[in-house]
């Protein structure tokens, strides 16, 4: 059992482009973090470091008290299951599974006796023979998931393991690997591009972009006040609507506005705000889910409506530009239509439109 | 991958034998050829001395070399017109869907495999001017009044070897068009068909435009191949008559051996290099490309 | 309805004709081959007899009788079998470690590397005849087996390291890291991953390193001048020169015997043909 701390790690390639700038966090022992971010923000590069399959250019990777960065992979303990599962062509899925007890030196009916056992409870019991081009891709995922947990690893490492699932098993697996890490308990660090994934699966969430770390929180934290401009696009979805317009003070009272949009702020949000009043160079992030169509805060012309049936992604044109409502019902609105805008003045997340910093609130 | 130093020394490790090899030899040979290209060496006793320039200079003023820089370029374009005409054409058939492909096939390209030696003893047994069944055959049909002596006449000595070649060499031409046009997506065809072109418009603005990036390379290879050749003209006619079909690779083994000079051998293989340069950078380049694609 | 059955017939039948085109034109080009097997059947006095019979009248075996207990030919074969096989063996693991280590690992002079591979691979044999010459006589190695081994390597190994670098780039790198994280060293990995996932390609490599050693003549002509050094193809080439009557039913023999191995091999390489061909000796 053991956390897993960066310390200034920092990676650069040889070509000069860089991975990684100034990474510390601590996964805590028995964590499930998740790094989330679009491609080529780091988190990939990252998790092979922790693992042993890169080299960080300078900084310190700790499991527990022991640092790990001079240990190669096979000696650092850890199991990881690969984006394209890698599972051995030429093994048999038992082979398979018994690969990593076969480089420890187990015995060849220990070996055996651990593969059935694990493949009994990963439902493989029937495919120990077949070779993994044979079988579908969920079987695979469960070959892949159970060679990393046979040698009971101190640290899981999963690059993107269930991008290559159609949606329907990715959601069973999900919720397999949610049962799995509160069975087992140990430290995993899951890497995605995918926000459902982040947001269902993890304890905490690391949200990277350019090789730099944007924020880290639980879920909540991370949707509730996404601490800059980059996190709150990237997670939630429709994406969240940005407006930029500035902030006045109206009778003691802080209100957003932009063209043709007003929100007055409540009342203990005016209060710290008060001393932030500008004209302009304020960045508002609305939710789709956030806003209704209803009087209130503006006003727009509906260009699409997307019927999901419980409810409807409107899409708006305002002088503000295009909003993006998520409008709880049926049929609530049609192209063509000048509809109300109303904005739930607790939910609006205000940043700093140059730093793209969340504006203290 | 990491960049550590006990990784980058198994690299290294792995790489010494093929280095060691490629060093000792062929680096270092040919570092070689082009010492002894400028001395004087007699290839029994391995004795001699440096002349610098001459066996160069004497190269150029030698009329037989010029008369066989002549006779290697005529076999080399003669048989690559050949092979590239028949390798374009038996690609196309063996492409199609016929009862008995695989075993077409592998007859097609079996001459390719067979050793230069047998192909030559199979072909001079054709040839042969009182039993071959070749004359036997083309006097039967009247084509020709008596039995030629194919490998004793000129051009017909000449003919013969390319033709040879052609026989010999084209079933790489196929090989390598059958692997392109497996890969020509089928969307291609019925999009054109679509569009309304005919099989021949097919051909021309699909299968031709989508073969010419191999055609290239084959082009180049096999050129810088028959260029080369040694094992096949030299077993069809010795060079002869006369010199006749002599090509350059042959002249480098009489100079070095039945004649003893070494240095005059390894100059006529430097300009040999010189001139195939030429072609091989192309192909460098050529494939450089196909790889960055 | 009678003029689609009459369009469907006439395709048809146009079908037939190209297929038959298709074969005949296959036998043409096939038909030396036969006419050696024909010939390495018949009786000596048939093989000159006129009209030349297309099938043996009288199928005898006495050629290869002669050829196995009249001849060098045994020699040559057992010592065609020594270097083609040797050949074949060193070239493999020197270029299978080679191309793993020119794919997989950076350093300086690493792509030099690949490059002078496809150089070499190009180089014209007789550039490097004489030299060789001298390096085998220096070493002593002239009229040996190994030193024609050695003068093999200078062909069959770029050609082989090409093939196994486009086999080993086309391979997942995950597979080694996920052996080298279940506790494989990189040595390991490349035992346990690589070799396995290559063997494709090895065998593609070795069966062309086999043929191309087998069917040499110019470097077996000069360096190997004694009878129990010769290999098969300049050895079959005395035997034509050194009879003033040739016997060419016996050298048709002799042939058919030199194509067994190289038509083994092809049946063995024929599934790999394509991939291996392919990627190995076209497409750089």
């Amino acid at each position: 059992m053991v956390s897993v701390r960066y310390q200034h790690l920092h990676k650069a390639f040889g070509d000069g482009s860089v991975a990684l700038q100034d990474f510390s966090l601590e996964v805590a022992d028995g964590e499930f973090l998740t790094f989330l971010g679009p491609s080529g923000c780091g988190k990939t590069t990252t998790l092979r470091m922790t693992a042993g399959l890169e080299t960080p250019t300078s900084g310190e990777i700790f499991f527990g008290e022991r640092p790990v960065v001079d240990l190669p992979p096979g000696r650092r303990n850890i199991a990881m299951v690969f984006q394209s599962y890698a599972l051995y062509p030429h093994m048999t899925v038992q082979q398979n599974l018994e690969y990593p007890l076969r480089k420890q030196g187990v015995a060849r009916d220990e070996r055996a006796r651990r593969a059935t056992a694990l493949a009994a409870t990963l439902q493989l019991d029937a495919l120990l023979h077949r070779r993994p081009k044979h079988l579908s891709g969920g079987q695979q995922q469960r070959v892949a998931l159970g060679r990393a947990l046979i040698r009971e690893p101190e640290v899981f490492l999963l690059d993107e393991p269930l991008s290559n699932l159609d949606a329907e098993l990715r959601t069973q697996m999900r919720a397999e690997l949610i049962q799995l890490h509160r069975r087992i308990g140990r430290t995993m660090i899951y890497v995605t591009h995918d926000q459902v994934e982040a947001m269902t699966m993890s304890t905490r969430i690391a949200v990277m972009s350019k090789g730099e770390l944007q924020q880290v929180g639980t879920p909540l934290e991370i949707y509730r006040e996404p601490r800059n401009r980059f996190v709150a696009a990237f997670v939630g979805s429709p994406a969240m609507n940005f407006v930029e317009g500035g902030i006045e003070l109206r009778d003691g009272r802080a209100v957003f506005r932009a063209a043709g949009l007003e929100v007055a702020l409540p009342d203990a949000r005016s209060a710290r705000l008060a001393g932030l009043a500008r004209a302009s160079g304020v960045l508002a992030g609305i939710r789709p889910e956030h806003l209704s169509l209803e009087p209130g805060s503006g006003e727009g012309r509906v260009l699409v409506v997307e019927a999901m049936g419980h409810e409807d992604i409107v899409t708006a044109e305002t002088p503000a530009g295009r909003i993006v409502v998520r409008s709880a019902g049926t049929a609530t609105a049609a192209a063509g239509d000048l509809v109300p805008l109303r904005v739930d003045p607790e939910k609006l997340h205000l940043f700093d439109a140059a730093s793209g910093e969340r504006l203290a609130c | 991958m990491r960049l550590k130093t006990s990784d980058s020394l198994i690299g290294v490790a792995f790489i010494t034998p093929a280095a060691t090899l490629f060093l000792l030899l062929v680096a270092y040979p040919l570092f070689q050829s082009i010492l002894i290209s400028f001395s004087a060496i007699n290839t029994m006793t391995l004795k001699g001395h440096y002349v610098g320039l001459a066996n160069y200079l004497d190269i150029l003023q030698d009329q037989e070399f010029w008369r066989t820089l002549v006779n290697t370029l005529i076999w080399t374009a003669g048989s690559l017109v050949l092979q590239v005409l028949l390798g374009v054409g038996f690609a196309l058939l063996l492409h199609r869907a016929f009862p008995g492909r695989a075993l077409a096939r592998s007859l097609v390209l079996f001459p390719y495999l067979l050793s230069t030696a047998v192909a030559v003893l199979v072909w001079r047994w054709l040839f042969n001017d009182l039993y071959g069944i070749l004359n036997y055959g083309l006097v039967h049909i009247g084509l020709i009044e008596r039995p030629i002596a194919w490998l004793s006449r000129m051009p017909e000595a000449m003919i013969s070897v390319i033709l040879v070649g052609a026989w010999k060499f084209f079933p790489f031409v196929v090989i390598a068009l059958l692997a392109r046009l497996q890969t020509i997506p089928l969307q291609l065809y019925e999009a054109a068909r679509i569009d309304g072109a005919s099989a021949v418009a097919r051909f021309w603005d699909i299968t031709l435009p989508q073969l010419s990036g191999v055609l290239a390379v084959v082009v180049l290879l096999r050129s810088i191949w028959d260029f080369k050749e040694f094992d096949l003209v030299y077993l069809m006619t010795g060079g002869g008559p006369g010199i006749g079909t002599q090509t350059l690779p042959i002249l480098v083994y009489r100079e070095a051996f039945p004649q003893l000079h070494l240095g005059k051998g390894a100059a006529i293989a430097v300009v040999m290099l010189l001139v195939m340069l030429v072609f091989m950078l192309l192909y460098l380049r050529q494939s450089a490309r196909g790889d960055e694609r | 309805m009678s003029g689609r059955r009459a369009l469907r017939l006439r395709r048809r039948l146009l079908r037939v004709a190209a297929d038959l085109t298709t074969w005949a034109l296959v036998l043409a080009v096939a038909f030396p081959l036969f006419w050696m097997l024909g010939t390495s059947l018949k009786p000596s006095a048939e093989t000159f007899a006129l009209p030349p019979t297309l099938i043996p009248a009288h199928v005898t075996f006495e050629h290869f009788r002669t050829l196995l207990f009249e001849t060098p030919f045994p020699t040559y074969f057992l010592n065609s079998v020594i270097v083609a096989t040797g050949t074949t063996l060193l070239v493999i693991v020197v270029s299978l470690l080679g191309a793993y280590s020119v794919v997989r690992f950076r350093y300086r002079g690493r792509r030099l590397a690949a490059q002078m591979v496809l150089f070499t691979y190009l180089l014209p044999a007789v550039v490097l005849l004489l030299p060789l010459y001298l390096i085998l006589a220096s070493l002593g190695l002239v009229n040996s087996l190994l030193g024609l081994i050695l003068a093999y390597t200078t062909f069959a190994m770029p050609f082989s390291l090409w093939l196994l670098r486009s086999f080993i780039l086309a391979m997942p790198i995950d597979l080694e890291e996920a052996a080298m994280v279940d506790g494989a060293s990189r040595v390991e990995a490349f035992l346990d991953v690589v070799v396995p996932q290559a063997l494709p390609g090895i065998i593609s490599a070795a069966l062309f390193s086999f043929i191309l050693s087998w069917n040499e003549y110019l470097y077996a002509l000069v360096f190997n001048r004694q009878d129990h050094t010769k290999t098969l193809p300049p050895g079959v080439i005395t035997m034509l020169q050194q009879n003033t009557n040739t016997e060419w039913s016996l050298l048709m023999a002799a042939s058919v015997m030199m194509a067994v191995p190289v038509i083994v091999a092809f049946v063995f390489l024929q599934r790999h043909l394509t991939s291996g061909f392919g990627a190995g000796a076209v497409k750089g």
